[in-house]
């Protein structure tokens, strides 16, 4: 199944020769992806019309395109001002946003660009040649493994609130009480609802980020004329191409990182229904937890920026590797995908790399192409894009809440949903006032229920023997690597604290 | 603020101006033949859905028949539940509003989830344009070959099938089938049909059980087992799978999702010769050859489309709300 | 780090003859905000069968824990004195709150206005309103930006993304007038 070099070119040929097609694709991506509540899903079903009259190989190119770049262009918003694009770029927001307040936006930009689109490249390249050893990962990664996969993303709840442990739990367990609103994952039987119909299939990721995000940032920030410190002002203002040269070489001094936390994201994603979201939130807690230096992140350091990032986009690839090799989609771009590709008349599934292998590989060819292309046409423009934080605040507040709200609105179509952005934006307000992490309460929202729905089933599948947690041997290595993940923070503080007490006494001598 | 009154007067003017174009035709609407203006669907599922697909391609050749245009409007949420009480308590009972919805599927909701609208006396669907069977089918490597070994190995242990949600035909379908077999089996929902179908293709449950459309493309990574229905009407694509009834002498219910426009009840008595258009034209579709080639690129077999007209269609609600009751317990959360 | 307001050795504010205590009472909204929740939310699983509510019992078990502990924490550092009551962290000062207040003032009434009215028209009152009393633009300068933003909002997620907003006069208007 493995294809031939010279097939492979071919495809490359075939995919630069449309290099036009990926320019538009990629850039409706990137702005789709920057706003709040609009994602590659919808533009390419409202974009179905064309898919369906072109040919299907031109109809691939451009949707492949589209949604990697909506991937890219989750995090600029992240950083910038604070609002996360969608789910999965909500963990850039950790140290993206504190970097563009100590003027570092542009290079924050370059940084999320370089390594979405280098995590993008990684992948996709892996995914060409590894693809029928990846596709195996899906016969591996059940229900029981998948727990503890989303098990080390929230632990990072503790990890993010370790200034103030008790609130940040308090904030991480609200989190996850407000994600398990709604129907219940056995049943579909609706829970605390409040006898809303509009929160039976749980509460909308999408205003709830807007309103912890969004809404309450624009209450914070009218506290000062600007979003800059006023040393990061000066900074801002003097920044040219020397700082998206600098972003590049920071990205590039990190190579391995983006390299690896990418391999993340792509196994992640390979598993149907886990997506970006999770994958972001674990490499970062993996990132963190691998650095020499874990008491900076959170703080504005470009690792925090690229683990995030990376594994996202290896996410997209991830995400198409079971709609191509099993022909089940794995998340709702996919599903989209595979309504063009059905209409095509092509065949997904094992018979898709017998029957036009074109097609199957040239997924991920494309992948490559738009990401490259991608790297030329987003560099340069992160010195005009980051200047959008000097805009006065008085006057950036209100566009950022009339503009959010669009988006939290977009995505169901309610007015409900309007008034929830609202109430989450009073919610992170006071969360943000009285040292409440949002950051953790959102990591709640995002993963409970995902947690809870993978445990749900595993028990149901068992038939309620809680050892079948323990019950692959796969799980069972994922436990002890939590475990470990768990500990090397504290033995490492131990470690210091004991160097510490020995160092003072060395000198008092 | 000269300048500022021109454009508050300028806007005005135009905002009437807007008004007088649209109200005028819908006044003299009210003469013309029905329908003078756009159809409105109301979908409760998502857009890009399967239903979403079938609607349009129906509505693309009936559109011909009716001599208007249809535009769409999605409410998703609650398993249809949104969907319908919006369509009930805020749609105009005047014809131009439709729904296009799943009768199996949201009959089941129906009755699980008590919604505030009633059936029969709010809604009608007044005419199906597919039938769509539940199915077991095991992955690729499976052990078991036929739906008898599922029921001998279901005899000795509980066999676990995915499905997309429990509320659904196809869980009926699995739990009827261990009723009258005596095999045991457990049901275990994935929250949409993509991971229902990997679950069963990876190995991490025994089958799954689902309707047959969606499960077409996997090729030979399925092997369907069995059909709940009295006769496999599409046994080429489906390896020759056996009626459930057939193979095993049982008398299940027939489990099929049946894709139908629905209207408020209360349009029958006020607008009789407005339903009448609409049953008249929607039936010309099924004979239009333009709509066996726009069913097939939506995906959905020519074998599965099949007209019932509003009784037919009444009658497999009513089932399937009884079917539902009779089940609620093992379907529903609350004890 | 919480650990360090439990360590055995407060200073002592008054020999420093300043106020070195902490504030509390503002953030007991959230626990309080909490407690309800999680008090709601079980009361409406209470019928439900087991698999539909044990991750929440555990998350709210969790919940309740921890808010307790939060008391006890609170209440002794107010029998030490290293904490005092003071909610004034919720609003900071005045005219700031004022100033918030205004702001989220303006986008609840927009939202409530959204149905008659419609996106760009309660998207051009929110902004100009905004604009003139948080920047204090010369009126001109503020209709001209706040329509600026409306009319490009309306291009860019109605005529373009086809966002279903309820449509208002403007949207009726154009639509009418050019058939988008």
């Amino acid at each position: 199944m493995e294809p031939s070099l010279g097939f492979v070119a071919e495809l490359f040929a075939h995919a630069f020769s449309y290099w036009w097609l990926i320019l538009i694709a990629t850039t409706i991506g990137i702005i789709i992806g920057a706003m709040p509540g609009f994602g590659s899903a919808n533009t390419i079903i409202m974009l179905l019309p064309f898919t369906l009259a072109v040919d299907v190989d031109v109809a691939m190119i451009f949707m492949v395109s589209l949604f990697c770049a909506s991937q890219s262009g989750g995090g600029i918003t992240s950083i910038l001002l604070n609002i996360p694009g969608n789910g999965g770029s909500a963990a850039t927001c950790i140290d993206g946003y504190p970097m563009a307040k100590k003027g570092l936006g542009q290079q924050a930009l370059v940084l999320s660009f370089v390594a979405s689109q280098v995590g993008g490249m990684v992948t996709a390249g892996m995914s060409i040649f590894l693809l029928p050893y990846m596709a195996k990962l899906a016969y591996y990664l059940h229900s029981v493994e998948m727990v503890v996969i989303v098990l080390f993303g929230i632990t990072l709840i503790a990890s993010i609130a370790s200034e103030n442990m008790l609130k940040g739990l308090i904030a991480g367990g609200l989190g996850l009480l407000i994600g398990a609103i709604g129907a219940d994952h056995i049943y579909s039987t609706p829970r605390a609802t409040f006898g809303f119909l509009e929160l039976y299939d749980g509460v909308p990721l999408i205003p709830v980020l807007i309103g912890v995000f969004a809404i309450s940032e624009a209450l914070m920030m009218i506290e000062s004329r600007s979003v800059l410190s006023d040393e990061g002002l000066e900074v801002a203002k003097r920044a040219g191409w020397k700082e998206t040269l600098e972003g590049i070489k920071w990205a590039f001094q990190r190579t391995w990182l983006m390299i690896w936390t990418a391999i993340v994201g792509l196994i992640i994603g390979i598993v149907p229904g886990a997506g970006a979201s999770i994958a972001a939130f674990v490499a970062y807690q993996q990132a963190r937890l691998y650095s020499k230096t874990p008491e900076k992140f959170g703080t504005g350091i470009p690792e925090g920026v690229i683990a995030p990032e990376s594994a996202n986009n290896g996410c997209s690839s991830g995400d198409l590797i079971p709609l191509l090799v099993i022909g089940v989609p794995g998340g709702t771009t996919a599903a989209v995908m595979m309504i063009v590709m059905t209409y095509h008349g092509v065949q997904l599934g094992p018979r898709l790399f017998i029957q036009s292998p074109e097609i199957g590989y040239g997924v991920f060819v494309t992948m490559l192409v738009a990401y490259c292309v991608m790297l030329f046409t987003t560099l340069p423009l992160t010195r005009y894009i980051s200047r959008l934080i000097l805009i006065p605040t008085a006057v950036l507040a209100p566009i950022i809440i009339a503009f959010t709200l669009v988006g939290a609105f977009a995505p169901r179509g309610y007015m409900f949903d309007l008034w929830l952005t609202l109430f989450f934006g009073v919610i992170g307000y006071l969360c943000r006032r009285t040292g409440y992490n949002v950051v953790a309460m959102l990591i709640g929202v995002i993963l409970g229920p995902l947690l809870e729905a993978n445990v749900m089933r595993a028990l149901r599948i068992s038939g309620g023997d809680p050892w079948t947690f323990f019950s692959s041997p796969l799980a069972n290595i994922l436990w002890v690597l939590l475990i470990i993940s768990l500990l090397i923070p504290s033995l490492v503080q131990w470690n210091k604290n004991r160097q510490a007490a020995l160092n003072p006494a060395v000198e008092n001598q | 603020m000269l300048k500022k009154d021109m454009t508050r007067r300028g806007f005005v003017a135009t905002g009437a101006a807007a008004l007088a174009v649209l109200g005028v035709p819908r006044v003299a609407g009210a003469q013309a033949a029905f329908p003078s203006e756009t159809m409105q669907v109301l979908i409760p599922t998502g857009e890009g859905g399967g239903v979403d697909q079938a609607a349009r391609a129906f509505a693309r050749v009936w559109a011909k028949h009716l001599g208007q245009n249809f535009e769409y409007a999605y409410f998703p949420g609650a398993s249809g539940q949104v969907g319908y009480e919006v369509f009930v308590g805020k749609r105009e009972p005047n014809a131009y509003n439709l729904l296009f919805g799943n009768i199996g599927p949201e009959m089941i909701m129906y009755a699980t989830q008590n919604p505030s609208y009633k059936y029969p006396d709010d809604i009608m669907y007044f005419g199906a344009i597919d039938s769509d069977d539940s199915v077991i089918w095991v992955g690729g490597n499976s052990k078991f070959k036929t739906i008898n070994d599922l029921v001998e190995e279901g005899k000795k242990r509980e066999i676990t099938l995915s499905t997309s949600r429990l509320p659904h035909p196809s869980t009926i379908g699995a739990l009827a089938l261990a009723d009258a077999t005596g095999m045991k089996v457990r049901m275990v929902p994935y929250g949409g049909g993509g991971p229902a179908r990997a679950a069963a293709i990876t190995g991490e449950v025994d089958g799954c059980a689902t309707f047959l459309s969606s499960s077409l493309g996997l090729a030979e990574q399925a092997r369907f087992l069995g059909v709940f229905n009295n006769e496999n009407r599409a046994p080429e694509l489906t390896n020759n799978a056996p009626a459930i009834n057939k193979a095993l002498g049982t008398k299940l219910p027939v489990l099929s999702g049946q894709r139908a426009w629905a209207i408020h009840r209360s349009v029958a008595e006020k607008f009789p010769d407005r339903l009448e258009k609409l049953t008249s034209t929607m039936k010309q579709v099924f004979d239009d050859p333009e709509y066996k080639e726009v069913a097939e690129k939506a995906g959905t077999p020519w074998e599965f489309i099949q007209y019932a007209d509003a009784a037919a269609c009444d009658a497999s609600a009513k089932e399937f709300a009884a079917l539902a009751a009779q089940y609620k317990s093992l379907l529903s959360a609350s004890k | 780090m919480s650990a360090t307001s439990d360590r055995p050795e407060p200073p002592d504010p008054a020999l420093r003859g300043q106020d070195t205590r902490e504030p509390t009472g503002g953030d007991w909204v959230i626990p309080v905000i909490a407690l309800a929740f999680t008090t709601y939310y079980l009361v409406s699983i209470k019928d439900l069968v087991w698999e539909a509510k044990i991750a929440a019992v555990f998350v709210a078990v969790m919940l309740y824990l921890l808010i307790g502990i939060f008391a006890v924490k609170t209440v002794f550092g107010l029998k030490r004195g290293s904490l005092k009551i003071d909610f004034s962290p919720l609003w900071e000062n005045w005219p700031l709150f004022r100033t918030r207040a205004l702001l989220f003032g303006l986008a609840t009434a927009s939202v409530a206005f959204l149905p008659w009215l419609g996106f760009t028209l309660s998207t051009f009152g929110f902004l100009l309103a905004a604009f003139l009393w948080l920047e204090r633009m010369p009126v001109k300068t503020a209709v001209i930006t706040a329509g600026a933003l409306a009319l490009s909002g309306y291009v860019l997620f109605i005529a373009i993304l086809r966002t279903a907003f309820p449509p208002g006069p403007f949207e009726l208007a154009v639509r009418a007038l050019t058939g988008i």
